[in-house]
């Protein structure tokens, strides 16, 4: 599926946060790449990294943040890039969609009005053709009587069917990246799976590459290549879906695949992680998880190697030589 | 086994305000439900939000009104017909975990007051030596140490929040704990932590759990018998292994059908019956079964008549079109 020039190439990426306490250490060199058409599931724990980093790449990151490092998109810098030069990438070549349908649309607009906002801005048609491929478009995310209802208000949809909206509203411009935080999990199961395959659809229709956030281990194995596992700012292992499953390296994705309980198994009591995530104002040198790992040991308090099992599959930890 | 619950035909509806030429319209979020908790188990209640069982799991514990039937406590008390006296007394028994971890402490008290606060409201009499020691014990029960006591519940992580939540519930030593997506907002890894411990209470104490969640796998993990709802009624209700293995409920078969399984390989061969169409409004639900809409199987009798519950090999279905087949095999 992929090919040789990455869509998308972050290296050494690093976001802090000056607040009252100290700096927050958000993200910590941070390094990945995203094919195209390819899907990326990125997993962690709340305060990960995992919604900042794709803040990062979308400059859309609070006004006390510091970032440095590079994102590269189609072979263009968006670190530092002047905000106008930004805003004709960001929803024309990029789109995101966020957990919560009903905060991202405006509740005093019609659907209209807003979808036909994004092609009036980004590809200057007119407000006739503009209605006409939204109209097109809503079609296209399964919306049924899409003509009578792009004239209705957010909160006459449902949960479902907002978020369809939403990814109606993203796809218009044809991106070819699809940046997705949770998207499915404010939803129902039922709506998750119409969701899902809807997205898969898309990538295949649209040549799009997707970015999937997400915390959820099943919808990982349902949607997506590619997993890249978070812990306190770092990318902790990054590998193709099936070695993430059949053959996780990290203690940290070992620990977390093991945590879930699962439709297909019986287990009398869940494997748990003990202690509670880092403290981002204060990591501590060398691995985050050194504190609930089981296998720590005095290497792991100074520095986290970084150890390719083969060219797409990366662990950091003690624990693997250099191959 | 004793029964510890009994409902029987329950009925949870909220009249919305009528208005100048506008008719009082009537949500039905539970409409007619009826089934026994036995004491000790855990039952598990499922369904897609707005199927009501946050609305059954309240009106148990008096935060929404009944509005019909019965729900008969411990053979003695009925809900439905409950006064003042009976509530208390119920209260001491029966007892609620919340969703939101942080949400459902008062940030303004310390833990000592929060967990100590049933306590001291439906035994105003007990000394408070004997308050005291009943604090420390249940927070050590629920793993919290005792240096933490006059903390405030900004200072604690969500995990450690619902362990508070946990402890204010237990140290009544209720009978029933009615546990509303009590795991939901939290972590992978803190989730598990806090199921080991709703398990490891429900041995040492016997406790009788309702655990209401939309997460299927969590609810297989935790409970002895399935309860399946779509908008206020009951689909199905069985054993685990059964509701599980051989769903004989179309509705149950797709809605385990749409979890995403941890397992790319399975995920990939798995076939999904995805489910068309919304759930329908509860303030005008379908004439005959609820589910007919949406239903694959539904035909004209199913549109017109609601299907009355069949018992099979002690599993409850509510379906004409049920598979009774799988079972048999």
């Amino acid at each position: 599926m992929s090919n040789n020039t990455p869509i998308l190439e972050v290296r050494d990426l690093n976001v802090e946060f000056k607040v009252m306490d100290g700096i927050v250490k958000a993200v910590n060199g941070l390094s990945f790449k995203a094919y195209d058409q390819e899907i990326i599931g990125v997993v962690g724990e709340s305060g990960s990294g995992k919604s900042q980093t794709m803040l990062a790449v979308m400059g859309l990151l609070a006004n006390n943040a510091k970032v440095s490092g590079s994102v590269k998109f189609m072979g263009q810098e968006l670190i530092g890039m002047p905000a106008r030069e930004l805003n004709k990438i960001r929803g024309d070549k990029i789109g995101m969609i966020f957990q919560d349908p009903m905060t991202s649309l405006n509740p005093y607009l019609k659907i209209s009005s807003q979808m036909t906002e994004v092609l009036m801005l980004h590809k200057g048609l007119n407000y006739k053709d503009a209605l006409n491929q939204s109209i097109q478009m809503l079609e296209h995310v399964k919306i049924p009587e899409a003509k009578n209802r792009i004239n209705l208000y957010p909160h006459e949809f449902s949960g479902g069917m907002r978020q369809r909206v939403m990814i109606a509203m993203t796809l218009l411009t044809r991106p070819k990246m699809l940046i997705a935080d949770e998207p499915t999990t404010a939803l129902d199961v039922t709506v998750q799976a119409q969701i899902l395959q809807l997205l898969k659809e898309l990538r295949k229709e649209m040549g799009m590459t997707i970015i999937f956030i997400t915390h959820d281990m099943g919808v990982v194995a349902n949607l997506c290549d590619r997993v890249n596992v978070m812990y306190g700012g770092w990318l902790m292992e990054t590998a193709s879906i099936l070695e993430t499953f059949n053959n996780p390296m990290h203690p940290y994705t070992q620990a977390l695949l093991s945590a879930i309980p699962s439709l297909d198994s019986e287990v009398d009591k869940l494997q748990t992680i003990p202690g509670e995530p880092p403290n981002l104002l204060n990591l501590p040198s060398g691995c985050p998880f050194q504190s609930r790992c089981d296998r720590v040991t005095e290497a792991c308090k100074s520095s986290i190697p970084l150890n390719k099992i083969n060219p797409r599959h990366v662990v950091k930890c003690t624990l693997y030589g250099n191959k | 086994m004793n029964k510890i619950l009994e409902v029987k035909n329950l009925k949870v509806h909220f009249h919305l305000k009528a208005g100048f030429l506008k008719p009082q319209k009537t949500v039905h979020a539970v409409d007619g439900v009826s089934f026994d908790v036995y004491e000790g188990e855990t039952l598990g209640i499922v369904g897609e939000s707005g199927c009501g069982k946050s609305s059954l799991a309240r009106a148990l514990v008096g935060l929404n009104p009944i509005t019909d039937g019965n729900a008969i406590f411990d053979s003695k008390i009925d809900l439905a017909k409950a006064n003042s006296k009976d509530w208390d007394e119920v209260h001491k028994q029966v007892q609620f975990i919340f969703q939101d971890p942080v949400a459902a402490l008062d940030p303004r008290m310390t833990i000592a007051e929060i967990i100590a606060e049933p306590l001291q409201t439906l035994y105003p009499d007990m000394n408070k030596n004997k308050v005291m020691s009943r604090v420390l014990e249940t927070m050590k029960l629920v793993g919290l140490s005792h240096n933490q006591i006059n903390r405030y519940p900004t200072e604690f992580s969500g995990g450690q929040c619902q362990r508070i939540g946990i402890a204010r519930a237990l140290i009544l030593n209720p009978k029933i704990l009615i546990c509303d997506e009590s795991v939901s907002a939290l972590d992978v890894s803190i989730k598990a932590q806090i199921i080991n411990l709703l398990q490891e209470l429900q041995r040492k104490l016997k406790l009788t759990i309702l655990f209401i969640s939309h997460d299927l796998s969590v609810v297989k993990h935790i409970s002895d018998r399935i309860l399946v709802m779509y908008l206020g009624n009951i689909m199905e209700l069985g054993d685990k292994g059964v509701i599980y293995k051989n769903p004989m409920h179309p509705y149950t078969n797709a809605l385990l059908s749409a979890v995403p399984v941890a397992n790319p390989e399975l995920e990939k061969h798995k076939e999904t019956k995805l489910l068309e169409g919304e759930l329908p409004s509860p303030l005008n639900p379908p004439k005959g079964c609820v589910f007919s809409t949406r239903c694959t199987l539904a035909d004209e009798k199913c549109r017109t008549m609601r299907p009355e519950k069949s018992v099979f090999d002690n599993t409850i279905v509510c379906c004409y079109k049920a598979n009774y087949n799988i079972t048999k095999n």
